[in-house]
Protein backbone atom coordinates (compact mmCIF):
# COMPACT_ATOMS: atom_id res chain seq x y z
CA UNK A 1 0.00 0.00 0.00
CA UNK A 2 1.53 3.34 -0.83
CA UNK A 3 1.13 6.06 1.57
CA UNK A 4 -2.50 7.05 0.82
CA UNK A 5 -3.10 8.23 4.21
CA UNK A 6 -0.32 11.02 4.40
CA UNK A 7 -0.99 11.93 0.79
CA UNK A 8 -4.96 12.27 1.36
CA UNK A 9 -5.22 15.72 2.33
CA UNK A 10 -2.89 17.16 0.05
CA UNK A 11 -3.61 14.80 -3.02
CA UNK A 12 -5.90 16.46 -6.17
CA UNK A 13 -7.33 12.49 -6.41
CA UNK A 14 -9.24 12.95 -3.15
CA UNK A 15 -11.16 15.75 -4.46
CA UNK A 16 -12.17 13.64 -7.38
CA UNK A 17 -12.86 10.96 -5.44
CA UNK A 18 -14.96 12.82 -2.98
CA UNK A 19 -16.62 14.45 -5.83
CA UNK A 20 -17.66 11.27 -8.02
CA UNK A 21 -17.59 8.24 -5.39
CA UNK A 22 -19.50 10.93 -2.82
CA UNK A 23 -21.10 13.26 -4.62
CA UNK A 24 -22.30 11.02 -8.00
CA UNK A 25 -22.96 8.20 -6.07
CA UNK A 26 -25.61 10.28 -3.56
CA UNK A 27 -27.07 11.89 -6.05
CA UNK A 28 -28.30 9.81 -8.63
CA UNK A 29 -30.47 8.47 -6.11
CA UNK A 30 -31.82 11.88 -4.94
CA UNK A 31 -32.38 12.47 -8.95
CA UNK A 32 -34.07 9.38 -9.89
CA UNK A 33 -36.45 9.66 -6.83
CA UNK A 34 -37.11 13.59 -7.80
CA UNK A 35 -38.13 11.83 -11.29
CA UNK A 36 -39.54 8.98 -10.17
CA UNK A 37 -41.61 10.68 -7.58
CA UNK A 38 -43.27 13.51 -9.97
CA UNK A 39 -45.27 10.79 -11.53
CA UNK A 40 -46.69 9.04 -8.09
CA UNK A 41 -50.07 9.48 -6.65
CA UNK A 42 -49.75 9.74 -2.82
CA UNK A 43 -52.58 7.04 -2.22
CA UNK A 44 -51.27 4.81 -4.17
CA UNK A 45 -49.71 1.19 -2.81
CA UNK A 46 -47.02 1.80 -5.13
CA UNK A 47 -46.40 4.87 -2.51
CA UNK A 48 -46.71 3.16 0.50
CA UNK A 49 -44.17 0.51 -0.39
CA UNK A 50 -41.67 3.00 -1.46
CA UNK A 51 -41.96 4.68 2.08
CA UNK A 52 -42.24 0.90 3.90
CA UNK A 53 -38.83 0.21 1.95
CA UNK A 54 -36.89 3.58 3.59
CA UNK A 55 -37.90 2.94 6.92
CA UNK A 56 -37.27 -0.45 6.77
CA UNK A 57 -33.83 0.58 5.57
CA UNK A 58 -33.33 3.01 8.50
CA UNK A 59 -34.17 0.68 10.78
CA UNK A 60 -31.58 -1.67 9.61
CA UNK A 61 -28.73 1.05 9.67
CA UNK A 62 -29.48 1.72 13.02
CA UNK A 63 -29.63 -1.59 14.55
CA UNK A 64 -26.42 -2.05 12.19
CA UNK A 65 -24.63 0.87 13.70
CA UNK A 66 -25.88 -0.38 17.40
CA UNK A 67 -24.17 -3.72 17.54
CA UNK A 68 -21.65 -2.97 14.60
CA UNK A 69 -20.25 0.27 15.47
CA UNK A 70 -17.07 2.36 13.47
CA UNK A 71 -14.94 4.76 14.61
CA UNK A 72 -14.94 5.91 18.41
CA UNK A 73 -17.93 3.86 19.01
CA UNK A 74 -16.20 0.64 18.39
CA UNK A 75 -13.45 1.17 20.68
CA UNK A 76 -16.30 0.29 23.77
CA UNK A 77 -17.07 -3.04 24.51
CA UNK A 78 -19.98 -4.16 22.63
CA UNK A 79 -22.33 -4.30 24.98
CA UNK A 80 -22.20 -0.65 26.08
CA UNK A 81 -23.46 1.10 23.07
CA UNK A 82 -26.86 -2.02 23.11
CA UNK A 83 -27.66 -1.29 26.72
CA UNK A 84 -27.38 2.66 26.45
CA UNK A 85 -29.44 2.63 23.22
CA UNK A 86 -31.54 -0.06 24.74
CA UNK A 87 -32.35 2.14 27.64
CA UNK A 88 -32.78 5.11 26.00
CA UNK A 89 -35.41 3.53 23.87
CA UNK A 90 -37.25 2.41 27.32
CA UNK A 91 -37.23 5.80 28.44
CA UNK A 92 -39.29 7.10 24.99
CA UNK A 93 -42.02 4.49 25.82
CA UNK A 94 -42.06 6.70 29.14
CA UNK A 95 -41.84 9.88 28.19
CA UNK A 96 -43.71 9.42 24.87
CA UNK A 97 -46.50 9.75 27.61
CA UNK A 98 -46.21 12.61 29.68
CA UNK A 99 -44.47 14.86 26.59
CA UNK A 100 -44.74 16.91 23.60
CA UNK A 101 -43.27 15.09 20.28
CA UNK A 102 -40.13 17.62 20.51
CA UNK A 103 -39.41 16.91 24.12
CA UNK A 104 -40.02 13.14 24.20
CA UNK A 105 -36.95 13.03 21.59
CA UNK A 106 -34.55 14.84 23.22
CA UNK A 107 -35.04 13.12 26.37
CA UNK A 108 -34.40 9.78 24.77
CA UNK A 109 -31.40 10.92 23.29
CA UNK A 110 -30.52 12.63 25.90
CA UNK A 111 -30.82 9.61 27.79
CA UNK A 112 -29.44 7.17 25.62
CA UNK A 113 -26.12 9.29 25.61
CA UNK A 114 -26.03 9.74 29.54
CA UNK A 115 -26.28 6.07 29.77
CA UNK A 116 -23.33 5.58 27.59
CA UNK A 117 -21.03 7.60 29.21
CA UNK A 118 -22.51 6.58 32.53
CA UNK A 119 -21.86 2.79 31.62
CA UNK A 120 -18.27 3.36 30.30
CA UNK A 121 -17.13 5.53 33.32
CA UNK A 122 -18.09 2.91 35.57
CA UNK A 123 -16.76 0.16 33.66
CA UNK A 124 -13.89 2.07 33.70
CA UNK A 125 -13.53 2.84 37.56
CA UNK A 126 -14.61 -0.94 38.17
CA UNK A 127 -11.49 -1.90 35.87
CA UNK A 128 -9.02 0.61 37.65
CA UNK B 1 -53.78 35.13 5.59
CA UNK B 2 -51.55 32.63 3.99
CA UNK B 3 -50.91 31.00 6.97
CA UNK B 4 -54.38 29.32 7.87
CA UNK B 5 -51.61 26.77 9.54
CA UNK B 6 -51.96 24.73 12.57
CA UNK B 7 -50.26 25.78 16.11
CA UNK B 8 -47.67 23.87 15.47
CA UNK B 9 -46.05 25.71 13.18
CA UNK B 10 -44.29 29.55 13.48
CA UNK B 11 -46.44 32.31 13.26
CA UNK B 12 -45.72 34.40 9.83
CA UNK B 13 -44.50 37.94 11.20
CA UNK B 14 -46.90 40.22 12.21
CA UNK B 15 -47.02 42.83 9.33
CA UNK B 16 -48.57 41.95 5.92
CA UNK B 17 -45.48 41.80 3.63
CA UNK B 18 -45.93 42.01 -0.25
CA UNK B 19 -46.82 39.17 -2.21
CA UNK B 20 -44.42 39.30 -5.78
CA UNK B 21 -43.98 35.33 -5.26
CA UNK B 22 -47.05 33.34 -5.57
CA UNK B 23 -47.09 31.40 -2.58
CA UNK B 24 -46.29 34.26 0.05
CA UNK B 25 -42.88 31.76 -0.16
CA UNK B 26 -41.07 34.16 1.76
CA UNK B 27 -42.48 34.07 5.49
CA UNK B 28 -42.98 30.25 4.47
CA UNK B 29 -39.31 30.09 4.64
CA UNK B 30 -38.84 32.57 7.31
CA UNK B 31 -41.13 30.01 9.31
CA UNK B 32 -39.46 27.19 8.05
CA UNK B 33 -35.80 28.05 9.50
CA UNK B 34 -37.20 28.85 12.42
CA UNK B 35 -38.55 25.49 12.92
CA UNK B 36 -35.36 23.96 11.93
CA UNK B 37 -33.39 25.64 14.65
CA UNK B 38 -36.35 24.25 17.22
CA UNK B 39 -35.95 20.74 16.05
CA UNK B 40 -33.77 18.51 18.47
CA UNK B 41 -33.24 16.72 15.07
CA UNK B 42 -30.91 19.62 13.72
CA UNK B 43 -28.71 19.87 17.19
CA UNK B 44 -28.15 16.24 17.34
CA UNK B 45 -27.59 15.71 13.72
CA UNK B 46 -25.33 18.73 14.22
CA UNK B 47 -23.37 16.55 17.02
CA UNK B 48 -23.16 13.75 14.64
CA UNK B 49 -21.47 15.77 12.20
CA UNK B 50 -18.88 17.17 14.26
CA UNK B 51 -18.01 13.51 15.32
CA UNK B 52 -18.04 12.90 11.74
CA UNK B 53 -15.29 16.34 11.65
CA UNK B 54 -13.62 14.51 14.04
CA UNK B 55 -12.99 11.18 12.51
CA UNK B 56 -12.46 12.19 8.98
CA UNK B 57 -9.44 14.19 10.66
CA UNK B 58 -8.34 11.01 11.99
CA UNK B 59 -8.47 9.53 8.83
CA UNK B 60 -6.06 12.24 7.44
CA UNK B 61 -8.54 14.43 4.75
CA UNK B 62 -8.16 17.92 5.49
CA UNK B 63 -10.32 20.48 6.63
CA UNK B 64 -11.83 21.77 3.03
CA UNK B 65 -12.06 18.39 1.85
CA UNK B 66 -14.21 16.90 5.31
CA UNK B 67 -16.56 19.94 4.63
CA UNK B 68 -16.68 19.66 1.26
CA UNK B 69 -17.87 15.81 2.03
CA UNK B 70 -20.55 17.08 4.10
CA UNK B 71 -21.96 19.54 1.20
CA UNK B 72 -21.56 17.20 -1.26
CA UNK B 73 -22.85 14.13 0.07
CA UNK B 74 -24.94 15.36 2.91
CA UNK B 75 -26.14 12.24 3.81
CA UNK B 76 -24.18 10.71 7.15
CA UNK B 77 -23.92 6.89 6.40
CA UNK B 78 -22.27 7.45 2.97
CA UNK B 79 -20.42 10.11 4.55
CA UNK B 80 -19.00 7.39 6.97
CA UNK B 81 -18.22 4.70 4.70
CA UNK B 82 -16.49 7.34 1.92
CA UNK B 83 -14.13 8.09 4.96
CA UNK B 84 -13.72 4.37 5.97
CA UNK B 85 -13.09 3.16 2.49
CA UNK B 86 -10.83 6.37 1.22
CA UNK B 87 -9.00 5.54 4.53
CA UNK B 88 -7.98 2.09 3.45
CA UNK B 89 -7.16 3.30 -0.04
CA UNK B 90 -9.78 1.97 -1.84
CA UNK B 91 -10.31 2.95 -5.47
CA UNK B 92 -12.50 5.19 -7.02
CA UNK B 93 -15.20 2.62 -8.08
CA UNK B 94 -15.12 0.79 -4.99
CA UNK B 95 -15.86 3.53 -3.15
CA UNK B 96 -18.54 4.57 -5.24
CA UNK B 97 -20.54 1.48 -5.10
CA UNK B 98 -19.91 1.17 -1.37
CA UNK B 99 -21.05 4.59 -0.83
CA UNK B 100 -24.07 4.28 -3.42
CA UNK B 101 -25.53 1.42 -1.54
CA UNK B 102 -26.10 3.61 1.63
CA UNK B 103 -27.41 6.25 -0.30
CA UNK B 104 -30.17 3.84 -2.02
CA UNK B 105 -32.35 4.75 0.52
CA UNK B 106 -32.47 8.31 -0.56
CA UNK B 107 -34.66 7.33 -3.57
CA UNK B 108 -37.87 5.83 -1.70
CA UNK B 109 -37.26 8.70 0.61
CA UNK B 110 -36.90 11.45 -2.20
CA UNK B 111 -40.15 9.39 -4.28
CA UNK B 112 -42.20 9.81 -0.92
CA UNK B 113 -41.21 13.19 -0.18
CA UNK B 114 -41.74 14.46 -4.25
CA UNK B 115 -45.49 14.53 -4.48
CA UNK B 116 -46.08 17.13 -1.29
CA UNK B 117 -43.66 19.21 -3.11
CA UNK B 118 -45.53 18.62 -6.45
CA UNK B 119 -48.32 21.06 -5.33
CA UNK B 120 -46.64 24.20 -4.89
CA UNK B 121 -46.10 24.63 -8.53
CA UNK B 122 -42.32 24.77 -9.27
CA UNK B 123 -41.03 24.32 -11.82
CA UNK B 124 -38.97 20.54 -12.63
CA UNK B 125 -35.58 21.95 -12.44
CA UNK B 126 -36.27 23.43 -8.96
CA UNK B 127 -38.12 20.02 -7.80
CA UNK B 128 -34.75 18.48 -8.82
CA UNK B 129 -32.67 21.13 -7.22
CA UNK B 130 -34.28 20.40 -3.77
CA UNK B 131 -33.88 16.84 -3.91
CA UNK B 132 -30.45 17.74 -2.97
CA UNK B 133 -31.57 18.84 0.79
CA UNK B 134 -33.34 14.99 1.02
CA UNK B 135 -31.80 13.59 4.03
CA UNK B 136 -32.70 11.73 7.07
CA UNK B 137 -33.52 14.33 9.28
CA UNK B 138 -35.24 16.74 7.15
CA UNK B 139 -37.14 13.87 5.71
CA UNK B 140 -38.34 12.66 9.16
CA UNK B 141 -39.21 15.87 10.27
CA UNK B 142 -41.15 16.91 6.81
CA UNK B 143 -43.09 13.82 6.34
CA UNK B 144 -44.41 14.63 9.54
CA UNK B 145 -45.40 18.35 8.88
CA UNK B 146 -45.62 18.80 4.83
CA UNK B 147 -49.21 17.38 5.39
CA UNK B 148 -50.63 19.78 7.81
CA UNK B 149 -49.47 22.72 5.31
CA UNK B 150 -51.52 24.25 2.50
CA UNK B 151 -50.35 22.23 -0.29
CA UNK B 152 -49.07 25.52 -1.66
CA UNK B 153 -46.37 26.04 1.06
CA UNK B 154 -44.78 22.90 1.11
CA UNK B 155 -42.02 23.00 -1.10
CA UNK B 156 -40.96 26.56 -0.12
CA UNK B 157 -41.47 25.01 3.44
CA UNK B 158 -38.98 22.07 2.42
CA UNK B 159 -36.44 24.22 1.04
CA UNK B 160 -36.30 26.17 3.92
CA UNK B 161 -36.28 23.81 6.17
CA UNK B 162 -33.72 21.22 4.37
CA UNK B 163 -31.56 24.40 3.53
CA UNK B 164 -30.99 25.64 7.04
CA UNK B 165 -30.24 21.90 7.94
CA UNK B 166 -27.41 21.40 5.27
CA UNK B 167 -25.85 24.94 5.67
CA UNK B 168 -25.78 24.17 9.63
CA UNK B 169 -24.72 20.84 9.35
CA UNK B 170 -21.65 22.04 7.31
CA UNK B 171 -20.39 24.70 9.27
CA UNK B 172 -21.02 22.02 12.57
CA UNK B 173 -19.11 19.54 10.46
CA UNK B 174 -15.83 22.33 10.21
CA UNK B 175 -16.50 23.18 13.91
CA UNK B 176 -16.38 19.16 14.58
CA UNK B 177 -13.19 18.95 12.53
CA UNK B 178 -11.18 22.03 14.00
CA UNK B 179 -11.72 21.00 18.24
CA UNK B 180 -10.78 17.15 17.48
CA UNK B 181 -7.60 17.58 18.61
CA UNK B 182 -9.00 18.41 22.16
CA UNK B 183 -11.84 16.18 22.45
CA UNK B 184 -11.15 12.87 24.15
CA UNK B 185 -12.63 9.55 22.76
CA UNK B 186 -15.55 8.82 24.53
CA UNK B 187 -17.07 12.49 24.16
CA UNK B 188 -16.49 11.57 20.21
CA UNK B 189 -17.91 8.53 20.85
CA UNK B 190 -21.05 9.88 22.55
CA UNK B 191 -21.65 12.72 19.60
CA UNK B 192 -21.73 9.32 17.04
CA UNK B 193 -23.89 7.15 19.06
CA UNK B 194 -26.99 10.63 19.18
CA UNK B 195 -27.52 10.06 15.38
CA UNK B 196 -28.55 6.17 15.40
CA UNK B 197 -30.77 7.08 18.82
CA UNK B 198 -32.50 9.80 16.88
CA UNK B 199 -32.99 8.07 13.73
CA UNK B 200 -34.64 5.43 15.80
CA UNK B 201 -36.95 7.57 18.28
CA UNK B 202 -37.82 9.94 15.11
CA UNK B 203 -39.68 6.47 13.07
CA UNK B 204 -41.21 5.59 16.13
CA UNK B 205 -43.05 8.50 17.00
CA UNK B 206 -43.69 9.17 13.38
CA UNK B 207 -45.04 6.13 12.96
CA UNK B 208 -48.78 5.82 12.40
CA UNK B 209 -49.85 2.78 10.83
CA UNK B 210 -48.57 -0.75 11.60
CA UNK B 211 -47.08 -1.37 9.15
CA UNK B 212 -44.81 1.60 9.65
CA UNK B 213 -44.34 -0.72 13.02
CA UNK B 214 -43.13 -3.74 11.17
CA UNK B 215 -41.11 -1.86 9.04
CA UNK B 216 -39.30 -0.70 11.82
CA UNK B 217 -39.32 -4.24 13.56
CA UNK B 218 -38.44 -6.49 10.86
CA UNK B 219 -35.30 -3.91 9.56
CA UNK B 220 -34.11 -3.62 12.67
CA UNK B 221 -34.17 -7.23 12.89
CA UNK B 222 -32.89 -8.30 9.36
CA UNK B 223 -30.14 -5.41 9.53
CA UNK B 224 -27.40 -7.12 11.93
CA UNK B 225 -27.89 -10.47 10.19
CA UNK B 226 -27.96 -9.55 6.59
CA UNK B 227 -24.71 -7.40 7.36
CA UNK B 228 -22.93 -10.43 8.26
CA UNK B 229 -24.39 -12.49 5.46
CA UNK B 230 -24.09 -9.95 2.67
CA UNK B 231 -21.86 -6.71 3.70
CA UNK B 232 -22.31 -4.21 0.75
CA UNK B 233 -25.86 -4.77 -0.18
CA UNK B 234 -27.04 -5.82 3.50
CA UNK B 235 -28.89 -2.32 3.63
CA UNK B 236 -30.99 -2.48 0.48
CA UNK B 237 -31.42 -6.24 0.82
CA UNK B 238 -32.46 -5.24 4.33
CA UNK B 239 -34.49 -2.46 3.03
CA UNK B 240 -36.86 -4.58 0.45
CA UNK B 241 -37.10 -7.94 2.42
CA UNK B 242 -38.40 -5.89 5.57
CA UNK B 243 -40.12 -3.29 3.66
CA UNK B 244 -42.24 -5.74 1.51
CA UNK B 245 -42.89 -8.10 4.61
CA UNK B 246 -44.48 -5.01 6.57
CA UNK B 247 -46.31 -4.16 3.21
CA UNK B 248 -47.59 -7.44 2.53
CA UNK B 249 -48.62 -8.31 6.26
CA UNK B 250 -50.11 -4.55 6.51
CA UNK B 251 -51.83 -5.30 3.86
CA UNK B 252 -53.63 -8.26 4.99
CA UNK B 253 -54.18 -6.93 8.40
CA UNK B 254 -55.72 -4.00 7.18
CA UNK B 255 -57.71 -6.10 4.76
CA UNK B 256 -59.03 -8.46 7.94
CA UNK B 257 -59.95 -5.56 9.77
CA UNK B 258 -62.04 -4.25 7.77
CA UNK B 259 -63.42 -7.02 5.96
CA UNK B 260 -64.24 -9.16 9.12
CA UNK B 261 -67.57 -11.31 7.89
CA UNK B 262 -65.70 -12.31 5.03
CA UNK B 263 -63.96 -15.85 4.80
CA UNK B 264 -60.50 -15.84 5.65
CA UNK B 265 -57.43 -16.54 3.74
CA UNK B 266 -54.36 -18.59 5.04
CA UNK B 267 -51.36 -15.74 6.15
CA UNK B 268 -48.60 -18.14 4.68
CA UNK B 269 -45.73 -16.91 6.86
CA UNK B 270 -42.91 -14.34 5.17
Amino acid sequence: MTGAEETLATSPWTYVTIAVAGGVATAVWRLTGAILGSGIELASPGFRFAKLVSIALIAGLVAKFIVFPQGALADLPRTIPVLAFLGGLGGWLVYRRYFSVHTQMSLTVGTGGALLVALELLRRSLMA
Amino acid sequence: PFFCAPARLTPAPARRTPKPMQTGSFSTIIGAIADAYRTPGLYILGMAMMGFGALARDAGFSLDQTVLMSAIIFQLPGQLVLVDQMSQGAGLLVAAFAVTLTAVRLLPMTVVLLPYLRGGGAPRWQLAAASHLVAVTAWVECLRRLPDLPERARFAYFVGFGGTMITTMIVLTGLGFVIAATTPPLMTATLAFMTPIYFAVSMMAAASARADWLAIIFGALLGPPLFLLAPGIDLALTGLIAGGAAFVIGGRLAKVESTATEPQQDNPTS
